[in-house]
């Protein structure tokens, strides 16, 4: 593994740059390969590129869709959770920043311990603040004890989580009531439903036996954007190094099932889209795109 | 809910939380108590004790989403649970003391509790590997009754929890100090040799204390499943964590002080959390220990025992 990690010219990264952590750094070091990160990054960008749009760009429009849906309209108050990683941490003071910018009060932050079982203690008190809603930036290894206990505890608060908690198997892992009108966001356009990718997602179930998430397809369209870059490259009869890759993926302007990818000066994907869904009877279901503004 | 009423939730909350890592000393301060061993695999044995209910309920046909029980099937259904676990975490207990610890025991130094650390990774990891790294869900078997006491209330989940363990440790201070077997004990944790000698097997002891401990532990885990509802590979790490500092601040080897430390946790950390930030809890706690271990080095109900010569 170590001999084709030094030669690569191109990694596509499946993970968030800051929580693949221990893994994502010795490899980022022993190659010069200009990173493509598939799935949004963290802040500050670990990558040259990203395939889907910053979780600083999630943050800021979950917190513009929950005071754009009204559900704040008398006074809103939020307390705000994270799990102490450097994804929930990021995404959490995203969240909170914007959420203070759009005039929504926090009342309170916070840490979870993922390892932790118990979050009565939190709760309790998050309780006794009296917010209309609770926002979770983190992943699934507090969000599956923090989704029971906060429906044991304040079932009436509005909840709401990032990507981190789009996860199809936290129903089972909490069960299907108490993950019952969270709200969660995914740093994509809805594609698994769209008609265009239909029979991409049919060949890509038959394929991995599990249901796509839009990231799948993200994941899939940065893969084809470091082909066309290869391709583009090669045409342009320039030697394929790191360099040219990186300039000819800089210069990407290709049509996907995603829509349009073209990249900015920082290496962000020009079209931020984030999605807002929630869970309804077990399921993930699709609300609208968060306003930008 | 008002101010007043917050203190008193957090207040039961801790007393609760409290009652689980005293659960979970009990059984971790009486083996240290018997054979001065310090059995960092007693929190992986709570870990897996969990997962053996699981499957134990699995085979009973009682899922997370199957209906919930009443009456008499609910019932021999905890019985049937209780008494499997505990037999199935005892003798795992005794196979982990027959394997790794018993060629040990008579090694002075730290080998004996580095190889209990090992045991506990080992466990650990086979958990991992089996059951993979997500949450499982365990079934609520437990009714989901609560009691208002003024603003606050307290469920029933969390008397049961609270009044067994009292119970428990009451049954442990009991056998350990009016049984001919409890007797057998404190003699071979005073002086094994000596023990020996007035004919006291002093291996089958430690293979019954091992066995208690472990069974403890079992029944430990299942409370816990009961309660949150829950599993994970990991539960054995910061749980554990929690009630060895329980049964370091109570007195390690004092059955009393394990509930006494654990209900002191327990406090600790839902009073600090409450008015200092959950995230603060672990260096509340532990600027805690390490005031009463400056002070009081033997721990709150600890006795003071002479060296042996």
């Amino acid at each position: 593994m170590a001999n084709w990690i030094e030669r690569a010219a191109v990694l596509a990264w499946p993970l968030q740059g800051r929580r693949a952590g221990c893994s994502y750094q010795p490899i980022r070091r022993r190659t010069k390969g200009v990173p493509l990160s598939i799935s949004p990054a963290d802040e500050p960008p670990c990558g040259p590129f990203r395939a889907a749009p910053f979780h600083e760009a999630s943050g800021h429009f979950r917190a513009h869709g929950e005071a754009r849906e009204g559900e704040f309209r008398k006074g809103p108050y939020t307390y705000v959770l994270d799990d102490g990683g450097a994804f929930g941490v990021g995404i959490a003071d995203s969240f909170q920043r914007r959420a203070q910018e759009l005039g929504v009060k926090v009342v309170g932050r916070d840490r979870l311990d993922p390892k932790e079982p118990d979050y009565k203690t939190v709760l309790t008190k998050i309780k006794g603040l009296n917010p209309d809603a609770l926002y979770y930036g983190g992943v699934m290894q507090a969000a599956a004890k923090l989704a029971p206990q906060a429906y044991e505890v304040m079932p009436r608060a509005i909840k709401a989580g990032s990507d981190g908690v789009y996860d199809l198997s936290w129903p089972k892992q909490s069960g299907k009531e108490a993950v019952e009108g969270w709200f969660c966001s995914q740093a994509s356009p809805e594609l698994v439903t769209a008609p265009k990718v239909e029979a991409w997602v049919t060949k890509f179930k038959s394929d991995m036996k599990c249901d796509p998430t839009n990231y799948a397809i993200t994941a899939y369209n940065a893969v084809y954007v470091i082909a066309d870059a290869v391709e583009r490259t090669a045409k342009a009869g320039k030697p394929l190094t790191r360099t040219n890759l990186r300039d000819a993926i800089q210069a990407t302007k290709v049509g996907s099932i995603q829509g349009p990818i073209a990249f900015d000066a920082n290496g962000d994907i020009l079209t931020k889209t984030v999605s807002i869904y929630q869970w309804r009877d077990g399921e993930i279901k699709y609300v609208a795109v968060a306003p930008e503004k | 809910m008002s101010a007043l009423d917050v203190l008193l939730q957090q207040v039961v909350n801790g007393l609760a939380l409290g009652m689980m890592y005293a659960l979970l000393a009990l059984g971790f301060t009486m083996v240290y108590g018997i054979i001065e061993l310090i059995n960092f695999s007693h929190f992986s044995m709570f870990m897996t004790g969990t997962f053996v209910g699981l499957v134990v309920l699995d085979l009973m046909g009682v899922t997370p989403v199957s209906a919930s029980l009443t009456g008499l099937s609910l019932v021999g259904t905890l019985l049937v649970l209780f008494v499997v676990t505990m037999a199935v975490t005892g003798l795992l207990g005794v196979l982990i003391e027959r394997i790794c610890l018993r060629s040990v025991r008579r090694v002075s130094g730290t080998a004996p509790m580095i190889t209990t650390i090992g045991v506990a990774f080992v466990l650990i990891n086979v958990m991992l590997l089996y059951w993979g790294p997500q949450t499982q869900r365990f079934p609520q078997l437990l009714p989901n009754w609560r009691w208002p006491l003024g603003g606050a209330e307290v469920t029933f989940k969390q008397l049961v929890l609270f009044v067994v363990g009292l119970l428990l440790m009451v049954a442990l201070w009991h056998l350990v100090r009016r049984t001919t077997l409890g007797k057998a004990m404190r003699a071979t944790a005073q002086d094994a040799d000596a023990a020996r000698m007035m004919g006291i097997d002093v291996d089958r002891v430690v293979v019954l204390t091992f066995f208690l401990g472990s069974a403890l532990a079992g029944a430990g885990s299942l409370f816990f499943g009961l309660y949150y509802g829950f599993t994970s590979y990991y539960i054995g790490y910061t749980t554990g964590l929690r009630a060895f500092t329980s049964a370091v601040l109570g007195g390690i080897g004092s059955i009393p002080g394990a509930v006494l430390g654990g209900l002191f946790i327990g406090l600790t950390q839902s009073l600090g959390g409450q008015f200092l930030g959950v995230k603060w809890t672990d260096v509340i706690i532990f600027s805690i220990l390490i005031s009463v271990m400056v002070f009081r080095p033997n721990g709150l109900l600890g006795a003071h025992t002479p060296q042996k010569a």
